[in-house]
C-alpha cells in the first residue's frame, strides 16, 4: 500500500473540514479568495525540485521525525529549539483542531434541527473530541516505530481523501447540472458583486497564498505525511502534479456551490454549511448524508494526523528530555523507555484534543471556519524563516533561529491569536481595542500605528518581518558552535553527500555498520578492522558480512578506537555514527583521516628514531668489533713475532757459535747444525701454517670434495704420525663403525686427523698413554671422537684452544705454536662439519663432525 | 566511442535543462497568479458563460498541473536512465 497514489492521497489531509465546508463559506463571503489557500500548496508542489525534494532528502538522511526535530537537529541538536517549535506547533494547531470539532458539531446540528441549543453543541463537541482521541490513540500509538511511520493510518487517510473528494464532486455536479443547467446556468445566478472582481489581486491575495504555501511545509501534520511518512523519493515526483490536481478538483465546484447556496437558501443561512444545506434544501437527503460523511472524513483525518504528529513532538522534545533528566536512574531497561514514550504520546493526544475543545468553548464556536484556519497558518508560518534558512543558508545559527522564532511567536500571539478569543482569554476586549496598558501604539491589531491593513496581513507583516530580521541579523553576528556548523553543512549540502537516493530503513541500518567499518578501517587500519568486524559478526552468529551494530558491538568498537584516538573522540565519533548520524560520515572521515595522518606521521618519526638508534647501536657494535679485531691483530702480531723469534734466536746463537768457536769438535758442530736445521724447519712449518690459515680464512681455497672412505683417511693419518707415536710409546685404539664414507677433501681431512693425533700424542701424557679413535654415524653425519687419557683441557680453556696462538696452561700446550687447531676447525667448517672440544673423559676429547656422502654419489660442493 | 561521448554529453545537457525547467515552473506560476498579471484578467467578462477571473485562475491552475506532470515524468525517467 505504499504507492505514489496513496502517498498523494495522504498529503490531501491538507484539505480538512475547512476546505470541505469553509471554502464554500469563504467563497460566499470573499469570492475567489478561497483559491489562494490551494494555490500556495500548488506552487510549492510544482516547485518540488526546489524545496520539497531537499527537505525529503534531509529528512531521510538525518532521520527526521517531525518539524521540531528538523529545526532542532539543524541548529546543533538544540533541545531548546525543539521545545520552542513544539510549543509553537501545539498552540498553532489548537485553533485548527477546534475548527474540525466545530465543523463536525455544526454539521451534526444540521441533521437534528431540534437540538440547536448552545450547551448541546458543547456537549457533542466534547464527545466528538473524546471519540477522536480514543480512535487516534488506538490507531496512532499502537507501537513506537523507529521512523515514526504509520502505514495503517496513512492508508486510512488516503481512503478518507477519496471519500471527501467523491462527496464534494457529487455535490458540485448536482449543483451545476442538477440545480443550474450547466456551468453557464449556475454562473448566471451569481450576484455581480460576489467575485469582488476589482479587488481580487491585492496584499491579502498574496499574503494568503504565501501563508498557505508556508503551511504546506511547516504544518506539523503536513510535515508528517509529506516528509516523515514518505518511503520513496519518486512518490514525491508523482505527488508534485497529482496533489495540485486533487486540490484543483476540490476547488472546482466551490464557487458554484456558494452561488447555489446564496440563490436558493434564505438570507442569513450559514455559508459554511452550504455543502450540506443545499442538497437538503433540494430534498437530496442521500447526497447530504454523503456530504456529511465527506466532511466527517476531512475533519477526522486532520485531527488524527495532527494529533499523531504533535504527540510525537511533545513526547520526543518535551516529555523525554524531562523524563531522562529526572528519571535517569530508570533508563536501564529499554522497554521502560518505550512505555514512557507510548504513555506520553497517548496523554499528549488526549491533551491536544482537550485544548482544541477548550479553544472551541472559548471562541464560542462562532468564528467563520476560514479565519480560524488562517490563525493556525500564520502561527506555524513562524517556523519558515528558520526552516528555509536552515536548509539553504549555512551561516544560519541557533541564536538567530531562537530569537526569530520567539519574537515571531510572541507577535503572532499578541496580534492574531489572543485577539481571536475576542476578549475571553488573557487579553480583554478593552486591551484589544485600546492597546496594552491603554497605550494606543500597542494596539494588537494596529501595532506601532500600522493601520489600514487586514488583521491577518498586519499580523503577518509584524511577526514574520521581525522574525526574519532577527533570524538573519543574529545569524550574521553570532558565531555558531561547531556542531551547528557541521549540521548546517549536512543540511545545506545534502545532495552533495549522497547521490543515490537512499530508501528504506534497512539500507540505512546496514549503512551504519558499513560506516562504522569504514571509520574503524581509517583509524585501526584495514586488517585489524577486518579482524575485529569479522570476529564480531561470527560472535553474533553471522557466517559472513558485517555485524549488526548492537550496543555491545558499538561499545566494543568504541573501546578499540579509544586506544587510537582517545576516549572523547572515539565516543563522539561512534555515537554520532551509531546514534542516527548527527554528523556526516564524511566529516568523521575527515577527522579520522587527520588523526590517521597525525598517527602516521608520528609513527614515521618513531620509525626514524628507531632506525637511528639501531644504526647507532650497529655502529657501536662495529666499532667494538673493530677495536677487538685491532687488539686481536696486535696480539696476533706480537704472538707471531714471539713465535718466530724463538727459533730465530736459537738459529742465530748456534750459527754464531759455529762461526766464532774454532775449536769445535765435528760432533759438536754436527749437533749444532742439526739444531739449526730443526729450528729452521720449525720456522718454515710455522710460516706454512700462517699462510695456510690466512688462505683458509680468506676463502680462496679450492676444495676437492668427493666421497672419501673415513678408514683410509684415518689409516693415512696414523701412518703419518707413526714415527711420533712409536717415540712416545702411545697405544692407538680404533672403535665404532667401519666402512663409513664421508663427503670431504681427502688431504684436508687427513691434515685434521694428523693434527689432532699429533696433539694427542704430544700432550696426552700419562703413565700408560692411550688414544682412542671412535667413529659413529648419526643421521646424515659422521661423528669421530679423538680421545686421549692425559690431563685433559680445563673447562675455561676449551674455546681458547681454537684461538690463534693462544697460550694455554704451561702443562698442556707448552711451547706450542697453536695454529694447528684453528686451522683444523677452519677446515672442518669449510667441509660442512665442525671441530669441537668435549668434556674431559678424563683426557682431552676432540669431536669431528663431517657429512656422510649421499648414497647416490658425490655432489658438487656448495 | 565518439558517438557515445556525444550521447552522454547530450543526455547530461538535456537532464540539466529538465532540472532548470523544474526550477522555472513555480516562478512562472508565481508570475502568472501572484503579480499584477492577475489584475489584467480581473474583469467582469464572461467566457463560456463563466466569469473571466474564474476561468483564468482555474485555467492557469490546470496548465501548471499539466506542465508539472510532464516535467515530473521527464525528471524521474531521467533518473532511471542514468
Amino acid at each position: 500500500m505504499r504507492s505514489p497514489l496513496v502517498y498523494t492521497l495522504s498529503i490531501s489531509v491538507y484539505a480538512t473540514a475547512w476546505t470541505f465546508y469553509g471554502a464554500v463559506g469563504s467563497a460566499a463571503r470573499n469570492g475567489l479568495e478561497f483559491v489562494t489557500i490551494y494555490l500556495g500548496p500548488t506552487l510549492v508542489f510544482i516547485g518540488w525540485w526546489w524545496l520539497l525534494r531537499k527537505l525529503l532528502r534531509i529528512g531521510q538522511t538525518q532521520r527526521i521525525t517531525s518539524i521540531a526535530d528538523l529545526i532542532s537537529s539543524r541548529y546543533g541538536k538544540s533541545a531548546t529549539l525543539g521545545v520552542v517549535v513544539t510549543l509553537l506547533a501545539v498552540i498553532g494547531s489548537t485553533p485548527y483542531i477546534a475548527l474540525q470539532l466545530q465543523s463536525i458539531t455544526t454539521s451534526l446540528s444540521v441533521f437534528s434541527p431540534a437540538d440547536t441549543g448552545f450547551s448541546n453543541a458543547n456537549v457533542s463537541a466534547f464527545w466528538i473530541a473524546a471519540v477522536l482521541a480514543v480512535f487516534t490513540i488506538l490507531f496512532g500509538t499502537r507501537n513506537v516505530d523507529a521512523n515514526e511511520r504509520h502505514h495503517g493510518v496513512v492508508t486510512a487517510i488516503a481512503l478518507e481523501a477519496v471519500v471527501k473528494l467523491f462527496a464534494l464532486l457529487a455535490v458540485g455536479i448536482f449543483v451545476v447540472w442538477g440545480i443550474g443547467d450547466g456551468p453557464a446556468g449556475i454562473f448566471s445566478r451569481m450576484s455581480p458583486e460576489m467575485l469582488h472582481t476589482e479587488s481580487i489581486f491585492g496584499p491579502r491575495w498574496v499574503a494568503l497564498t504565501f501563508l498557505s504555501a508556508t503551511a504546506i511545509i511547516t504544518l506539523p501534520r503536513m510535515f508528517q505525511v509529506t516528509i516523515v511518512e514518505n518511503s520513496d523519493e519518486r512518490h514525491l515526483a508523482t505527488a508534485s502534479w497529482a496533489f495540485p490536481l486533487y486540490l484543483f478538483l476540490m476547488s472546482l465546484f466551490v464557487l458554484p456551490i456558494a452561488i447555489a447556496g446564496q440563490s436558493i437558501l434564505p438570507e442569513g443561512a450559514n455559508p459554511d454549511l452550504f455543502v450540506l444545506t443545499v442538497p437538503l434544501a433540494e430534498g437530496q437527503n442521500a447526497l447530504a448524508l454523503l456530504a456529511f460523511l465527506g466532511g466527517f472524513s476531512s475533519a477526522t483525518s486532520m485531527v488524527i494526523v495532527a494529533a499523531i504528529a504533535l504527540s510525537t513532538m511533545v513526547s520526543n522534545h518535551i516529555v523525554m528530555p524531562l523524563w531522562l533528566r529526572y528519571g535517569a536512574d530508570r533508563v536501564s531497561t529499554s522497554g521502560d523507555v518505550r512505555n514512557v514514550l507510548l504513555l506520553s504520546r497517548r496523554m499528549s493526544i488526549a491533551g491536544l484534543l482537550l485544548l482544541g475543545y477548550f479553544y472551541f468553548r472559548l471562541t464560542g464556536g462562532s468564528s467563520a471556519l476560514a479565519s480560524i484556519g488562517l490563525i493556525s497558518f500564520a502561527g506555524v508560518a513562524q517556523i519558515l524563516p528558520s526552516l528555509l534558512g536552515g536548509i539553504f543558508w549555512r551561516s544560519a545559527t541557533r541564536t538567530g533561529a531562537l530569537a526569530g522564532l520567539g519574537a515571531g511567536f510572541a507577535l503572532w500571539a499578541y496580534t492574531l491569536f489572543l485577539p481571536s478569543f475576542e476578549g475571553s482569554f488573557i487579553l480583554s476586549s478593552a486591551t484589544i481595542e485600546n492597546g496594552l496598558f491603554g497605550l494606543s501604539w500597542l494596539r494588537p491589531q494596529e501595532l506601532f500605528g500600522l493601520s489600514g491593513y487586514d488583521p491577518l496581513v498586519h499580523s503577518m507583516l509584524w511577526s514574520l518581518g521581525i522574525n526574519t530580521a532577527l533570524f538573519v541579523g543574529l545569524s550574521l553576528v553570532v558565531t555558531p558552535r561547531q556542531l551547528e556548523r557541521i549540521q548546517g553543512a549536512q543540511f545545506v549540502d545534502v545532495f552533495r553527500q549522497s547521490d543515490s537516493g537512499s530508501s528504506g530503513i534497512v539500507i540505512r541500518r546496514s549503512a551504519t555498520s558499513e560506516d562504522l567499518f569504514t571509520l574503524a578501517q581509517r583509524i585501526l587500519g584495514t586488517m585489524p578492522a577486518h579482524r575485529l568486524f569479522t570476529q564480531a559478526a561470527q560472535e553474533q552468529g553471522r557466517p559472513s558480512g558485517l555485524p549488526e551494530p548492537t550496543d555491545d558491538f558499538i561499545g566494543r568498537l568504541e573501546r578499540e578506537l579509544t586506544g587510537s584516538v582517545g576516549a572523547a573522540s572515539a565516543h563522539a565519533m561512534v555515537s554520532q555514527i551509531a546514534g542516527g548520524g548527527t554528523v556526516s560520515v564524511e566529516e568523521l572521515m575527515k577527522i579520522a583521516d587527520e588523526t590517521a595522518q597525525i598517527m602516521e606521521y608520528s609513527q614515521q618519526l618513531e620509525q626514524q628514531s628507531r632506525e637511528l638508534a639501531e644504526t647507532a647501536k650497529k655502529l657501536r657494535q662495529a666499532n667494538a668489533q673493530l677495536t677487538e679485531l685491532g687488539a686481536q691483530k696486535d696480539a696476533f702480531l706480537s704472538q707471531i713475532s714471539h713465535e718466530l723469534r724463538t727459533p730465530m734466536t736459537s738459529i742465530r746463537s748456534f750459527s754464531e757459535i759455529l762461526q766464532s768457536e774454532e775449536d769445535l769438535t765435528t760432533e759438536q758442530a754436527q749437533r749444532f747444525v742439526g739444531i739449526i736445521n730443526a729450528e729452521s724447519q720449525r720456522l718454515t712449518r710455522l710460516l706454512d701454517e700462517i699462510l695456510d690459515l690466512s688462505f683458509l680464512e680468506s676463502g680462496r681455497v679450492k676444495w676437492n670434495l668427493a666421497p672419501v672412505s673415513l678408514d683410509k683417511v684415518i689409516d693415512h693419518a696414523l701412518a703419518s704420525v707413526e714415527g711420533q707415536r712409536a717415540e712416545s710409546e702411545v697405544k692407538i685404539l680404533r672403535r665404532g663403525d667401519r666402512d663409513v664414507t664421508v663427503q670431504a677433501d681427502f688431504d684436508r681431512l687427513a691434515q685434521v686427523f694428523i693434527n689432532l693425533l699429533s696433539n694427542a700424542i704430544k700432550y696426552g701424557r700419562s703413565d700408560d698413554p692411550q688414544i682412542t679413535i671412535h667413529v659413529r654415524k648419526v643421521g646424515k653425519i659422521a661423528m669421530i671422537g679423538v680421545i686421549d687419557n692425559g690431563v685433559g683441557i680445563r673447562p675455561e680453556d676449551r674455546e681458547k684452544v681454537f684461538e690463534k696462538f693462544s697460550r694455554l696452561s704451561e702443562i698442556t700446550l707448552a711451547g706450542s705454536a697453536g695454529l694447528g687447531l684453528p686451522i683444523s676447525r677452519e677446515i672442518m667448517r669449510n667441509l660442512g662439519g665442525d671441530l669441537t672440544v668435549e668434556e674431559n673423559a678424563p683426557g682431552a676429547v676432540f669431536r669431528i663432525t663431517v657429512p656422510l656422502a649421499s648414497s647416490r654419489g658425490s655432489r658438487a660442493p656448495s | 566511442m565518439k558517438d557515445n561521448d556525444n550521447d552522454l554529453a547530450e543526455r547530461a545537457f538535456r537532464r540539466r535543462r529538465r532540472q532548470d525547467a523544474a526550477l522555472v515552473l513555480p516562478i512562472f506560476g508565481i508570475v502568472m497568479l501572484m503579480t499584477p498579471v492577475l489584475q489584467l484578467f480581473s474583469r467582469d467578462t464572461l467566457i463560456f458563460g463563466a466569469p473571466l477571473p474564474f476561468v483564468y485562475v482555474f485555467g492557469m491552475w490546470i496548465l501548471l498541473i499539466v506542465l508539472a506532470s510532464r516535467l515530473s515524468r521527464m525528471l524521474t525517467k531521467g533518473d532511471e536512465g542514468e
